[in-house]
């Protein structure tokens, strides 16, 4: 995570018109992994990973004055991730569908793309976080992943932080559940 | 469980720190070139809209002077033409026996 000095040097860049790409190039070396990374948890597919990262990108840049820099930039940046990332998977389902059902089709797509090498626990992880609401997914991967706070995470969801931390170790709890069903 | 804590926060899947690196530089290049195309894009409009309203402007004042002179030239010839003359000048007796004549009442036609 950023330090202050370094968001505020990154804040005065983006400001600058002059320097504004500059900015924007230094800040995407520094998170664009970890943005992919959690477009790609939420997703599942590569494909869909790369497309909306592009969008991310775009609306970051784009909207970067609206920026007002009342909190962290990286968690600004998560937001429109998220956004553009739940905005693809809601293209994905059908009239009236949720995206909580498309649990089935993104553990097909993580199977496909999971190597055949690849250590049966962890896919087996991955399928039982799949299994939760697609919200309460996020907000896990958010702490367990990439280990925010829960203001961070209600920031991000805007979701009250009590809702969080229950939801998390509801998630928590499911997953326990499910790991134990499926390595009996 | 155990097995679980041991996976940590590793992934199935993975994606090179090549390929990754150049993923985001395709993307952060992509949003800037967007970013300057839709800077230009007002400017762009705000011409385009500007010619079209010009265009309007004119097309109108040109109909506007053209009808007005098609105008006159046809009240100029309903008032001034030879046969309107004529007829202005007939009397009521002429004009309703003009108006209620028999075709043996015209030589060429007897």
């Amino acid at each position: 995570m950023e330090t202050e000095i370094q968001q505020a040097e990154l804040q005065d860049m983006l400001k600058d018109p002059s320097q504004r790409e500059k900015g924007f190039r230094l800040l995407m070396k520094q998170y664009g992994e970890t943005l992919y990374w959690h477009i790609r948890r939420i997703v599942v597919g590569h494909d869909d990973a790369e497309d909306v990262l592009q969008e991310t990108c775009i609306k970051i840049f784009s909207s970067i004055d609206s920026f007002r820099g009342d909190g962290k930039l990286s968690t600004w940046m998560y937001s429109i991730a998220t956004r553009e990332a739940l905005t693809l998977l809601r293209r994905q389902t059908h009239l009236f569908q949720s995206i909580d059902s498309l649990g089935s089709t993104l553990t097909n797509r993580l199977e496909a793309e999971t190597p055949m090498d690849t250590n049966a626990t962890e896919v087996l992880f991955q399928k039982a976080l799949l299994t939760l609401p697609t919200q309460q997914r996020i907000a896990f991967n958010l702490r367990y992943y990439d280990e925010m706070s829960y203001d961070e995470i209600a920031h991000i969801t805007g979701k009250n932080v009590n809702t969080l931390k229950v939801n998390y170790h509801f998630a928590q709890d499911k997953i326990k559940k499910y790991i134990k069903e499926h390595t009996a | 469980m155990k097995e679980v804590q041991n996976i940590g926060k590793r992934m199935p899947y993975a994606e090179s720190e090549d390929y990754l690196n150049r993923l985001i530089s395709q993307a952060t290049e992509q949003a800037i070139s967007q970013g300057q195309k839709a800077k230009t894009r007002p400017l762009r409009t705000w011409i385009a809209a500007a010619a079209a309203a010009l265009v309007l402007i004119a097309g109108l004042t040109i109909t506007y002077f053209h009808t007005n002179n098609a105008e006159e030239q046809i009240a100029e010839q309903t008032t001034t033409g030879p046969i309107d003359q004529f007829l202005n000048n007939l009397t009521d007796d002429e004009a309703q026996q003009l108006a209620y004549y028999e075709i043996e009442d015209i030589p060429e036609y007897y």
